[in-house]
C-alpha cells in the first residue's frame, strides 16, 4: 500500500467513526472505495478489521497527521473523485460518503464542485 | 362422482400444497385420489380436493396419517397457517443450516425447520420417498453438538427450481436421540426466551431484575463488537505453517487473483465445507463471544473470533487467531 492509499484508508475510517458508530451501509461502502483505491482483498480485509475493531486509530486527529495541509487533502479528494467516477458507477450511498469524507477534511461544497470538475475533465 | 359417499377424513396440516390427512380408509401411494374433508378447518364446510398420495404411516391411536399432494389449485386460499399440533410429532423451528449427506443430490442440502422427529429440507435436486439418508449437521454454536444421524425420506416435491423434502429421523440409538433432543431443546427455548434471558444464556450480560434496570435514558449505549466485511471470494483452501504458528487461508478474489489472509497463532479452525468450493460472501469478525471466551480460558491473550460466510449466512469457516493479517 503507499502514502497516498495509507492517506485515503485512514481518512476513510477516521470519516466513519466520526459519529462513534460503524454501520453496516458504511461498512459496505468503504469496503468498496478501498477496492477502488486499489488495495488487494487480503489488505482489504486486515485493515477493515484492524479499524473497526479500534476506532481510536482512526481518530480524527490522524487526518491531520497523515493530510497536514489543504492541498493534500484536495489532492486526497481529487483522487478519490477520479476512481470513484472512472466506471461511471457511482452508487448514491457512495456520493453520501464521499460528501461526508469532504466535510471531515474541512473541504467545502463548492471546493467540492471545482474538485469534481477537475476530475471529471480529468477523465475525459 | 358419488363423491359424498366418500368418508370424511381429518385435516391435520396443510401448507405449500402438502396435505396432511387421518383416515381408517386404506390408499395406495402414489395414487390420485378424491377426499371429502372440513375446509376451512371449523367451518362445518365440506370440500372435496383431489390428491396425490405420497406416504403415510400408521398412527399408534389407530388409523393412518397420509402425507399427500395437493392437485387442485383453487384451494390453495386455503393453505395458511392451520396445523394439528396433536397429530404432529412435535413442534417444528425455522432452521437454515447445511446438512452434508452422500445420499442427497450435490451432496448437501438446507434444512427449512427442525423438530425432534424429522426437518424439511431444501434440496437441489429430488429424492426417492423411502431412501435412507446418513446426515450430517454441524451448527454455527460450539456449544451445540455436531449430529450425525439416519432418516427415512417421507415426501419429495418440487418447490420452483428447487426441491422440498421431508425426513423422519431413525431415533433407535439412545445417543442420537438423546443429542437431537439436545438440539431441539436449543431453539425450542430460544423460540420462548426474551432478549435478556437469550443474552444472559450466551454469557454475554448479567440478568438483570426489573428494578435495578436503569432507566432508558440512564443506559449506556454497549459498544459494538461485532462486524461483517465483505469478501466476495472463494476460498481456495488453508494450510498451517508450523514453524510460526500461522494459518493461511488462500482466497481467489473476484478477477481470479490468488491472495493470502494470514491468521496468527491460531487457537481454533473449524471447517464446515471448504472442499466444495463455497464461495464466502463476508467475514464476520467478532471480539466477544462465547467461543472466544471459551478460548482464552484456557489460554489467554487478544484472540478475535472469524467467521467466513457464505451467501445464505451460513458459517463455511471458523477461527479464533491473533487478528488477521495480509498474508
Amino acid at each position: 500500500m503507499d502514502r497516498r492509499q495509507a492517506q485515503l484508508v485512514k481518512s476513510l475510517f477516521a470519516m466513519l467513526w466520526a459519529d462513534g458508530e460503524a454501520e453496516d451501509r458504511e461498512i459496505d461502502v468503504i469496503s468498496r472505495l478501498m477496492e477502488r483505491v486499489g488495495l488487494p482483498l487480503e489488505e482489504r480485509l486486515a485493515l477493515m478489521d484492524a479499524f473497526l475493531s479500534d476506532p481510536d486509530l482512526a481518530r480524527i486527529e490522524s487526518i491531520e497527521s497523515v493530510l497536514p495541509d489543504m492541498q493534500s487533502r484536495h489532492e486526497a479528494m481529487e483522487l478519490m473523485i477520479t476512481l470513484c467516477f472512472c466506471d461511471q458507477q457511482l452508487a448514491p450511498e457512495e456520493m453520501e460518503i464521499l460528501h461526508q469524507l469532504a466535510v471531515s477534511l474541512g473541504i467545502t461544497s463548492q471546493q467540492l464542485e471545482e474538485i469534481r470538475h477537475r476530475a471529471q475533465r480529468a477523465l475525459s | 362422482m358419488l363423491s359424498f359417499l366418500n368418508a370424511i377424513v381429518e385435516l391435520v396440516d396443510m401448507r405449500d400444497g402438502q396435505v396432511l390427512f387421518r383416515s381408517n380408509k386404506a390408499y395406495e401411494i402414489g395414487k390420485k385420489v378424491s377426499v371429502r374433508m372440513v375446509l376451512p378447518p371449523g367451518s362445518g364446510k365440506i370440500a372435496n380436493i383431489s390428491v396425490v398420495i405420497v406416504s403415510s404411516r400408521e398412527l399408534e391411536n389407530g388409523g393412518t396419517l397420509y402425507v399427500s399432494q395437493l392437485t387442485d389449485e383453487v384451494l390453495a386460499e386455503f393453505s395458511s397457517d392451520f396445523s394439528d399440533k396433536a397429530l404432529r410429532r412435535a413442534s417444528r423451528h425455522h432452521l437454515g443450516i447445511r446438512v452434508m449427506c452422500k445420499q442427497l443430490p450435490g451432496f448437501w442440502g438446507m434444512t427449512v425447520d427442525l423438530s425432534r422427529t424429522g426437518l424439511q429440507l431444501e434440496l437441489d435436486g429430488p429424492v426417492a420417498v423411502g431412501q435412507l439418508l446418513e446426515m450430517r449437521m454441524e451448527f454455527d454454536r460450539f456449544d451445540l453438538p455436531t449430529v450425525n444421524v439416519e432418516a427415512d425420506v417421507r415426501w419429495c416435491r418440487a418447490n420452483g427450481d428447487k426441491y422440498r423434502a421431508g425426513v423422519q429421523f431413525r431415533l433407535q440409538d439412545p445417543k442420537t436421540k438423546a443429542v437431537i433432543d439436545q438440539v431441539a431443546d436449543f431453539f425450542e427455548h430460544r423460540s420462548q426466551a426474551d432478549l435478556e434471558t437469550l443474552l444472559h444464556q450466551a454469557k454475554l450480560t448479567e440478568k438483570t431484575s426489573e428494578q435495578s434496570k436503569p432507566a432508558p435514558t440512564e443506559r449506556r449505549k454497549a459498544r459494538r463488537t461485532t462486524f461483517v466485511i465483505p469478501v466476495d471470494a472463494t476460498i481456495l483452501g488453508h494450510r498451517w505453517e508450523l514453524r510460526d504458528k500461522r494459518l493461511v487461508i488462500s482466497l481467489r478474489d473476484k478477477s481470479g487473483e490468488e491472495r493470502r489472509l494470514d491468521f496468527p497463532d491460531c487457537q481454533t479452525l473449524r471447517d464446515y465445507g471448504c472442499a466444495y468450493g463455497i464461495t464466502a460472501k463476508s467475514m464476520r469478525t467478532c471480539s466477544d463471544s462465547p467461543l472466544l471466551d471459551w478460548v482464552a480460558a484456557r489460554n489467554p491473550g487478544s484472540w478475535k473470533h472469524y467467521e467466513f460466510l457464505d451467501i445464505s449466512q451460513q458459517v463455511i469457516l471458523e477461527i479464533v487467531s491473533a487478528p488477521c493479517r495480509p498474508g
